[in-house]
Order: C-alpha cells, then structure tokens, then sequence
C-alpha cells in the first residue's frame, strides 16, 4: 500500500487536475507510491455511495488531500471540510485555492448580484437563477485558507507539474518541499538596462520589441519597453524551459502564481514596483486587474454604487 | 414518495454537476434533472477588462480544454476591434485549434476514459485501483 492521496476540486477549472496529470512520465513512478481513494478527474467514487442512497458525504481517510479551487458556496465548503477532517496533510492546489484566482474577480460585485447578472446578459433570454437542488452561495469567493487550516500552498493558474510532483514526492519521503520562494523577475532572462525613460505603462495591443531569431535573454525586458508586467509581484515557479512561461511566449507576465509573499498584495505591490521605476501608476487602465489572480481574503471588494443624477439618467 | 436515483457528483468532466433521477411508485422516470452544481460566472467578471485581455482570461473556463476558449475570445475581440488575423495568424490558430483536439482525444481515451472503462491491468494499478473493485464498479446497476 502507497501513501493515500485524496483530491478534489471546488470552484476551479479542472486545469489543476490536468496539471496533476502532465507530470508526464515521472507520474508512473509517483503512482507506484501513492495510492489516489478519491479523485473525481479520474475515478468514480461519489460522494453519497456509488448509488447516491446514503445520507452522509463519503470522503474516504487519507494522509495527503489535494484541493483546487476557491470556496463559493454552500457544497464547496462542506467537502472542503470533509477533506480537512479526513486528510492529515492538506495542499491547496492553484491560485483558486490559494488565492481565490480569477473566480474571485467576482468580488468586485459579490457573488449574488454576480451570478443574477450572469443569468441576465443582453444576449441571453431572461430566465431566472436556477435554485432547485443547487447549493446554497456564499457571499463571495474565499480562498481555502479563509475556511481551513491549509499545511501546504502551491500556487499557480495552472501550477506547475513539476512542482506537483515534487511536493507528493517530499511528502511521500517525509522531507520539506523544495518551493522557489522568490519573484518572476528573479527568475527572468531578459535585458534589465536599469530605469529608463518609460514614464507610462500601455495596453497590450502591440507586441513587444524583440528578434524573433535570437533567444530570450536578448529581448529588453518588457516592462522596461511600457508593457504592463507583473512579474516583479508575482510569485517565481512557471518556468519550465529557462524563463518564464509568459515571456518566454514574449507576452507579459499577468501574475497567475499570485503575490511573492503568501499575504502580499498584487495591486498596491505593483503600484510600488511602477512608482520606483518612475512610471505613473495612473497609465494602468484597469487596476483592478491587478488582483485578476488573487482577489479573496478581503482584496477585492463591491465596487460603492455611484448613485446617478437625474441629468446622467 | 418519490424515489431519487441521485448521481453525485458527475466524474471526469469539468463542469460540476449531479444527475438526479426520479422515479415514480411503479419505478417508471418520472423526472431527470441534470443540476450544474458550480457557476463561476465569467460572462460577469469579464466587465470592465480590457477587451485584449479576455482571451488570457476565458481559457480558464475550462483546463481540459482551454484553447477552444482562448481561440473563440480572440475571434470575438478581432470582432470588437473590426481586424482580421493575417493568413499566417489564421493558420496559427487553426494549427493551435487541432493540436487542442488531438491532446483532446489523448486526454479523453487514457486518462479520463481508460482507467475505469476497460480492465487493462497496468493502468488499474497505477491509479491504485484493484481489479475486484474495478469489476465491483463496472456491474454497478442501480438498484431500483
Ligand atoms: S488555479 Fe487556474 S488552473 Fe487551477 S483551477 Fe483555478 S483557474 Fe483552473
Ligand atoms: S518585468 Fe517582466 S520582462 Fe521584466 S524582468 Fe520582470 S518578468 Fe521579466
Ligand atoms: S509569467 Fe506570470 S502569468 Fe505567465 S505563467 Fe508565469 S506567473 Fe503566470
């Protein structure tokens, strides 16, 4: 018998999973150790019995439990505390579940006047919001960490395999994970000229400058060309063939492994990077996409109602 | 009363959801539901971003298939703007297009499908599963 490994997903996307797949050939090895009892990207173990005719929510004991994604309502967070009363170690699996990730851009509204707008788009036909035998929502998205004690983050929108596998593998051989604990740009190739003459940050409508036929480490690093990078917030770990997976694509990094420091702040960090490079923080058009990957624990907020005049309606 | 055949939660999809089945006294169907359990709302939280940036938001909408939403956004954005890939950009995406659908197949038939559907024993052990509970699963018939 392997060490049991338990894993869920919440309010994500199912990349993490795929994430947990693409260990690629290492997760042949990992599967001689371990032993997965529940894992609905891969098994069919429900949760009320294979015919659904029990009462109780069955998540079998395990020592490693493995959740992505956030926390957005009523059934999220009854298996998310099943999981932690039945797993000795718990991970929180992508930036969902570390930081709330981009579902929890829906902090900017709450998550009721959210999902009614979502079932009334200009587009849609009216229809109301489905309320029959579908769990109850909570307020907003909460990261894992907001509802229960979590022993491991592993950030990442999707993380990245290789650090999968080396955290289950430390866990597996009773030895602390090896984590990169620093920023993007820490980890990044490209051309650093010092402070320029950038003084505003702008959209990206048109690629960065850069010669196609030469590698990354030639290519000036594109926040010093006036693209919008968060890089100098976001938490090192992407890089799977030399520099960051963005940039190595040449497209800024968008900061989906969350702040540098577990309760770091995207938004006021970068506006400090963009400030001591003397860029005006005023030329970033949407600030609040600043915290596209880490909006829970409090960070986004409902936006104050402007109440209108009579002469702007 | 009303007996509930209750399928929880649907495995191996993304996109959470329960099957619940009712039956009425003689064990005919009565009603089916198909309950999607989760809505992160993306339609929503897509307001107020900057139209370029949709497409590296949406392709998290789904991580088993993530580019057909990244290539759909893009042809919605080309739309906002009123542009046209250029012939090379075009077959860029069509290259990326395909490449999503055979990863699609691959993903499908070994690791979602494969491990419960077929008795092939090397799989079954790697994911941890014997073959009597894999036998066990597969006569799996409701009880009615
Ligand atoms: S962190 Fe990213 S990859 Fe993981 S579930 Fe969330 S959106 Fe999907
Ligand atoms: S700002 Fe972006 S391009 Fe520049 S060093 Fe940091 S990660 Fe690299
Ligand atoms: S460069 Fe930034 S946005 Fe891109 S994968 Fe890395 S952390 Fe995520």
């Amino acid at each position: 018998m392997g060490v049991s490994v338990a894993e869920e997903w919440l309010h994500s996307c199912s990349g993490c999973e795929i994430a947990i797949l693409n260990i690629g050939e290492p997760l042949i090895e990992i599967l001689g150790l371990i032993d997965f009892v529940h894992i609905p990207v891969l098994m069919d173990h429900k949760y009320y019995g294979q015919l659904g005719d029990g009462k109780e929510l069955e998540i079998p004991e395990a020592v490693v439990g493995i959740v992505s994604g956030s926390v957005a309502n009523e059934e999220h967070l009854e298996v998310l505390e099943a999981m932690r009363k039945q797993c000795k170690v718990l991970i929180a699996l992508g930036t969902c579940a570390t930081h709330g990730g981009l579902p929890a851009l829906m902090n900017s509204w709450g998550m009721e006047k959210g999902v009614e707008d979502t079932y009334s788009t200009p587009n849609t036909d009216e229809c109301e919001v489905p309320n029959h035998m579908v769990p109850k929502l909570l307020d907003r998205v909460y990261a894992l960490d907001e509802k229960v004690k979590i022993d491991i983050i592993l950030p990442g929108c999707p993380p990245n395999p290789k650090l999968i596998a080396e955290v289950i593998t430390a866990l597996v051989e009773g030895r602390d994970p090896v984590l990169p604990g620093k920023s993007v740009c820490d980890t990044c190739p490209t051309k650093r000229e010092g402070k320029g003459d950038v003084k505003q940050v702008r959209r990206f409508l048109q690629n960065a400058q850069f010669d196609h036929e030469k590698p990354i480490d030639d290519m000036r690093c594109l926040l010093e060309q006036g693209l919008m990078c968060m890089g100098p917030v976001t938490a090192a770990g992407c890089a799977r063939r030399g520099a960051p997976s963005c940039i190595s694509a040449r497209v800024p990094c968008r900061g989906c492994f969350g702040p540098v420091r577990k309760d770091g702040n995207q938004m006021l960090d970068m506006m400090n990077a963009l400030a001591s490079n003397g860029i005006d923080f005023k030329s970033v058009v949407d600030r609040r996409s600043l915290l596209r990957f880490s909006g829970s624990h409090g960070l986004l907020r409902p936006l104050p109602v402007r109440k209108m005049t009579e002469e702007q309606k | 009363m009303t007996k509930v055949i209750n399928i929880q939660p649907v495995t191996r999809i993304e996109g959470h959801a329960r099957i619940a089945i009712h039956l009425d006294d003689d064990g005919n169907v009565n009603d089916a539901f198909l309950h999607i359990m989760s809505l992160r709302g993306f339609e929503k939280f897509i307001e107020g971003r900057p139209a370029e940036e949709v497409p590296r938001i949406v392709n998290r909408i789904c991580g088993i298939c993530p580019w057909m939403h990244h290539l759909s956004s893009n042809k919605a954005v080309d739309g906002c703007f009123g542009v046209t890939p250029t012939p090379t950009g075009h077959k860029l995406r069509e290259l990326c297009q395909t490449m999503a659908h055979i990863n699609d197949k691959i993903l499908h038939f070994f690791s979602l499908q494969l491990p419960i559907s077929f008795s092939g024993r090397i799989v079954i052990l790697r994911f941890g599963m014997s073959l009597e509970s894999l036998k066990r699963r597969l006569n799996l018939q409701p009880r009615l």
